[in-house]
């Protein structure tokens, strides 16, 4: 795979404040990556300066090879950049946005009714295409912003936030369409708070603080490198004794509780720090299976993303 | 090949061909139109508009008629053809009058919110990340406040028209009339989107692009008139040439005519009337005889093409000033 997005030793200073203060990462062709930080970690000003709307200070990053610098408009092509606000006009009609930016895309007249019916299919908003944008629900204008970031048919898609204020429904069907979108061969280049959007969809984290990242990589290469272990959830139906004594006989696990569980009386659920890697995990399972052990559900705990995120950062605002 | 099939007719029309391919390629065009017409709020402004000069022009033609008739009771004015021309040319000014003033205080609200509601709502930047450079968002956004313009002259000419039918008003007063407004509503466009790239808030930019057309139009002639008479006493009283009882000399005069003349052709409403006076004096639509000294005269352009042609110019260096502030990046 061939890097599609080089940031290279990237300053942003706004008077004595540094909010990007000398960032460098890449991004392969086809990944999901994700940008995680707290409030103020100098996310939205890198991807500003990405989108070719903030200038930088110092440093540079190259999108497909172009200079957000020296050829904005090469790099305009390539990505399709969705903010952390809804930009929308409320006296047009929903086909009417899209067309609209069709042609802002330069792209011929004759090609943009077919464009814009495939591209309401594909965030399917094809039954509100007369509707006017205004009446559309906060989390079908998101899927329409989408929608307008995919016309000119970009590389890279550039999206601050783009899970921010949607309700659960909303939420899984902007995951969904991103990961239908990395499957079509997109770049997919977002921030979020929300990390268990991060652990599910992406295939790449940078985690940034300060103005600086802190950590990078693939989530197990991150979580390898800041925590020791991975916290392991277990639900068996019973023989909760036997399992108990068979976790604490193997060389991975350590500090293992009897949790509660609000979700099924009928369940067990054990919690445990596993070392292993995901070939060690399987073998785990294995072993329970061989002893009889009545295993429903065999997990990593979904707040281990939280954890790898607070053991990464340390609460830093420049 | 392509050289040669082109015919120098075809040349003649290139540049309007391009100005078309511009203006229909340009997607702010369109949107900028559909929304002004989306909705009764236009069709209510312009059909008040058209009822406030059906009205006035109505009362002109009323009082013009019983004026005559009382006249020609008592006086034996009454001439039919004389109060023909006589409505005719009262239409025509008062109905450009109230164009003038229509076009002068919409012109720069119909832009002043050009960059200013993009950024409102939050689109301005998603329009920079687009191939759309600053030069169309700007210019599209004065095609079509130009174009709004055009359908409020359009819309007027029925009502206008009266005044050619009555007579006492040649044609091409009124095409020099539509020009001088159409140039003056081209500066108030490019001014409305430059102080809307300028300032952060629409109403800001509407209080400056309304402002500055009220000064530029209204106040400054007056003021230049002020300042430039003073100037002028001032200088005929150091030259002394009333107490040596000499005539000022023919390259002073020549000096002062050259001023005056760019005075004139600074302001669309003084350019007019100068323009107007020369056309009964001398005839002319286009230039001027002045004599300042014996034998010598003084020949100028008349001031309407004067004034055209430098809104036509300030306009562009204004519509430069915009494009350079909407393509600068956040700092």
């Amino acid at each position: 795979m061939s890097i599609i997005i080089e940031i290279n030793d990237l300053y942003k200073r706004y008077g004595r404040r540094t909010a990007v203060d000398g960032i460098s990462l890449k991004v392969e062709e086809g990944d999901i990556y994700g940008f995680v930080g707290p409030n103020g970690a100098g996310k939205t000003s890198t991807m500003r300066i990405m989108a070719t709307l903030l200038a930088q200070s110092e440093g540079d990053i190259l999108v497909g090879g172009h200079s957000v610098k020296d050829a904005p408009r090469q790099v305009r092509e390539k990505i399709g950049f969705m903010p952390d606000f809804f930009g929308v006009y409320n006296d047009m009609v929903v086909w009417e946005y899209l067309d609209f930016f069709s042609a802002c895309y330069e792209i011929p007249r004759e090609q943009r009714s077919k464009l814009v019916e495939d591209l309401l299919e594909l965030v399917d908003l094809s039954h509100r295409r007369n509707d006017p944008v205004e009446k559309l629900s906060r989390g079908m204008k998101q899927r329409l912003n989408l929608a307008r970031t995919l016309v000119h048919d970009p590389q890279v898609l550039i999206l601050d936030e783009p899970a921010s204020g949607l309700d659960p429904r909303a939420r899984a069907e902007i995951r969904e369409l991103l990961q239908e979108l990395a499957k079509m061969g997109k770049t997919i280049f977002f921030s979020t708070h929300i990390l268990a959007d991060v652990a599910e969809i992406c295939t790449r984290v940078g985690i940034i603080e300060a103005g600086k990242i802190v950590a990078a990589g693939t989530l197990d290469e991150i979580q390898q490198a800041l925590t020791p272990f991975r916290a392991v959830q277990l639900s068996i139906l019973d023989k909760q004794s036997e399992t108990m004594t068979l976790l604490e006989k193997t060389k991975w696990v350590s500090n293992l509780t009897v949790a509660e569980n609000n979700h099924s009386k009928s369940h067990i659920r054990l919690k445990f720090d596993f070392s292993g890697d995901d070939r060690a995990l399987s073998e785990l399972l294995a072993i329970m299976v061989k002893a009889g052990i009545p295993v429903v559900h065999l997990s990593e705990d979904s707040r281990n993303m939280e954890s790898v995120f607070l053991r990464a950062t340390r609460g830093l605002v420049t | 090949m392509t050289q040669a099939i082109i015919s120098p007719k075809s040349k003649l029309w290139q540049p309007l061909i391009t100005l078309y391919t511009r203006i229909s390629q340009n997607p702010v065009v369109l949107k900028e139109l559909r929304s002004r017409m989306r909705g009764g709020k236009t069709f209510w402004a312009i059909t008040s508009y058209l009822g406030i000069l059906s009205l006035v022009v109505g009362m002109i033609y009323t009082s013009m008629v019983a004026l005559d008739s009382s006249m020609g009771m008592y006086s034996g004015y009454s001439n039919n053809t004389s109060i023909r021309s006589e409505i005719g040319s009262a239409i025509f000014s008062t109905v450009l009058t109230l164009q003038f003033f229509f076009v002068i205080m919409t012109a720069p609200t119909l832009t002043s919110n050009a960059i200013t509601a993009e950024r409102e709502n939050q689109t301005f930047d998603l329009l920079r990340t687009t191939l759309l450079s600053a030069k169309s968002l700007a210019g599209g956004k004065i095609y079509a406040a130009m174009f709004f313009i055009i359908l409020l002259l359009m819309a007027a000419l029925p009502v206008q028209s009266i005044a050619l039918l009555f007579g006492g008003v040649e044609f091409p007063e009124l095409m020099i009339v539509t020009l001088v407004m159409m140039a003056t509503a081209l500066l108030l466009c490019n001014m409305g989107v430059f102080f809307s790239s300028l300032v952060k808030r629409t109403a800001v930019a509407n209080g400056l692009s309304t402002g500055f057309s009220v000064f530029f139009i209204f106040m400054a002639p007056v003021l230049f008139s002020f300042f430039f008479g003073i100037s002028v006493s001032r200088l005929m009283g150091y030259s002394n040439y009333a107490a040596s009882g000499s005539d000022p000399s023919p390259a002073f005069l020549y000096l002062l005519g050259v001023l005056f003349w760019i005075l004139v052709s600074l302001n669309p409403i003084s350019a007019l009337l100068a323009s107007q006076i020369i056309l009964v004096e001398e005839q002319s639509y286009f230039f001027a005889k002045i004599p300042i000294d014996k034998g010598v005269d003084f020949f100028v352009i008349s001031p309407w093409i004067s004034c055209v042609v430098f809104y036509m110019v300030l306009s562009y260096f204004v519509f430069r000033m915009s494009v350079n502030l909407i393509k600068q990046k956040e700092k």
